[in-house]
């Protein structure tokens, strides 16, 4: 009964959905201030204290206007999946040392992978689901980015999860491989070889998988009006900014956990470790951000030309390396 | 803090349950509630296009459907430019191949002979 409760509290309030919604309107807030200051404006100023609330102002706006659908666009389907792709996402979230009361497994990683999919495949699906020939050709685009970011991303996520499985007995698991994380650094000069390799080319797919620019070409506003997002309005789109949002929250945080220490300092202090992983987070977040700001966007096929020369050699290559140190 | 161990079958239980409870809660949260007490429609609104197609402002019948295969294809052959063509040839040249006509004869035989008891 005990473990039924605490998995209840964990996914509903922290660092489940309340926490997550929180955690949402923060990063936003944050994001679109940075964003303002890089381009020379103020970004939100005018609900909440420093513009705070604004986020939550614009969600709730999308969520009390009519959600209208046209005779060829499906009504339900898109919802059910959207709203269970964000659930997966913030149930992931347990499985990390941000839960009071992780709950892990052994070779728990590989069903996170496949869980991790679920999000970009109902980003697509809700687009697809409103027919329009922009949103089409932004589907297409963000598939082909999939197609060539998404192995890349989770190759690279491997290379932590198996050189710690070999010596630390982490048990291919994301919660027991974060506990260990900083010591994988320094185990042996090729284990360093390998993180550093697996680093860089993990941060390359983070980019691509989340849509930064360079790899914005999905979206592309000045091209194909909105791209995946043209013919979305009301509450779907703020249930596809919510998952993407949640995407953004979550997809770095794992990040942390594996390249960058995880809790470490604060091994053995929870709360501690808590607090460092988000300034961890912030810090990956801010790097997102400014290169989002500053880098132009790429054509769809220089875009997966760029994944396959730069990213692909370097995650394959520290994968070789972890699995034969 | 000491975790939940679970078996690996238990741990995709747990996951699988939560995130469809933690969906389900978010749709009957963020979109049924708004949507019966502040997305309803307005009964007396007249409303000739709220259902129909509308693209760049106009009114259209029938929406274009672009082939998405077809694009995803075409951005991939030309990040792949030369090495796309050379792959498919070679990979036709491969499947026209005596050696794959051999493979399926002999995959065929296995197949007999594990049906056959032999």
């Amino acid at each position: 009964m005990g473990f039924i409760i605490k998995l209840l509290f964990e996914a509903l309030i922290y660092p489940g959905l309340l926490t997550m919604v929180i955690l949402v309107i923060v990063t936003q807030w944050y994001l679109r201030k940075l964003a303002g200051r890089i381009q020379y404006r103020r970004g939100p100023t005018y609900t909440g204290p420093a513009g705070f609330l604004q986020p939550l102002a614009d969600f709730l706006k999308l969520l009390s206007k009519e959600d209208i659908v046209n005779k060829y666009g499906l009504k339900y389907s898109p919802l059910v999946l959207i709203v269970l792709a964000i659930g997966v996402l913030i149930t992931i979230t347990l499985s990390t040392p941000l839960a009071p009361y992780p709950v892990y497994a052994s070779y728990d990683f590989i069903v996170i992978i496949y869980l991790l999919m679920l999000s970009p495949l109902a980003l697509a699906y809700l687009s697809l689901s409103n027919p329009n020939p922009y949103a089409s050709i932004g589907v297409s685009r963000y598939l082909a980015l999939l197609i060539t970011a998404d192995p890349l991303y989770m190759i690279t996520y491997l290379v932590p999860i198996i050189i710690a499985s070999k010596y630390y007995d982490a048990i291919y698991s994301l919660y027991k491989t974060s506990l260990v994380s900083h010591l994988i650094w320094t185990y042996s000069l090729s284990s360093t070889i390998a993180m550093t390799i697996g680093a860089i080319a993990g941060f390359i797919g983070l980019m691509a998988v989340l849509m930064v620019k360079p790899f914005d070409f999905p979206e592309a506003e000045s091209e194909i009006y909105w791209g995946m997002f043209t013919e979305l309005g009301g509450p779907r789109l703020a249930m596809g900014f919510f998952l993407k949002f949640v995407e953004k929250i979550v997809f770095p945080i794992i990040y942390v956990l594996l390249f960058l220490g995880g809790t470490w300092p604060f091994t053995d202090n929870w709360l501690l470790g808590v607090i460092i992983i988000f300034i961890k987070y912030f810090i990956v977040l801010t790097i997102l951000s400014i290169l989002e700001n500053s880098l132009p966007r790429y054509r769809p096929d220089q875009g997966i030309v760029f994944l396959w020369k730069y990213g692909y050699p370097l995650a394959i290559l520290s994968l070789i390396i972890s699995i034969y140190i | 803090m000491h975790g939940f161990e679970l078996e690996l079958h238990e741990y995709i239980y747990v996951l699988v349950g939560l995130s469809g409870l933690l969906g389900l809660i978010i749709y009957v949260m963020f979109y049924d509630l708004f949507q019966r007490f502040g997305g309803r429609r307005v009964v007396d609104e007249i409303d000739d296009v709220g259902a129909s197609p509308v693209m760049s402002g106009l009114y259209v019948s029938r929406p274009s459907f672009p082939s998405i295969k077809k694009i995803v294809v075409d951005i991939l052959n030309r990040s792949w430019k030369n090495v796309s063509s050379v792959l498919e040839k070679s990979a036709w040249s491969i499947f026209r191949d005596w050696y794959v006509i051999g493979y399926l004869i002999l995959a065929l035989i296995v197949l007999l002979s594990l049906i056959m008891g032999w």
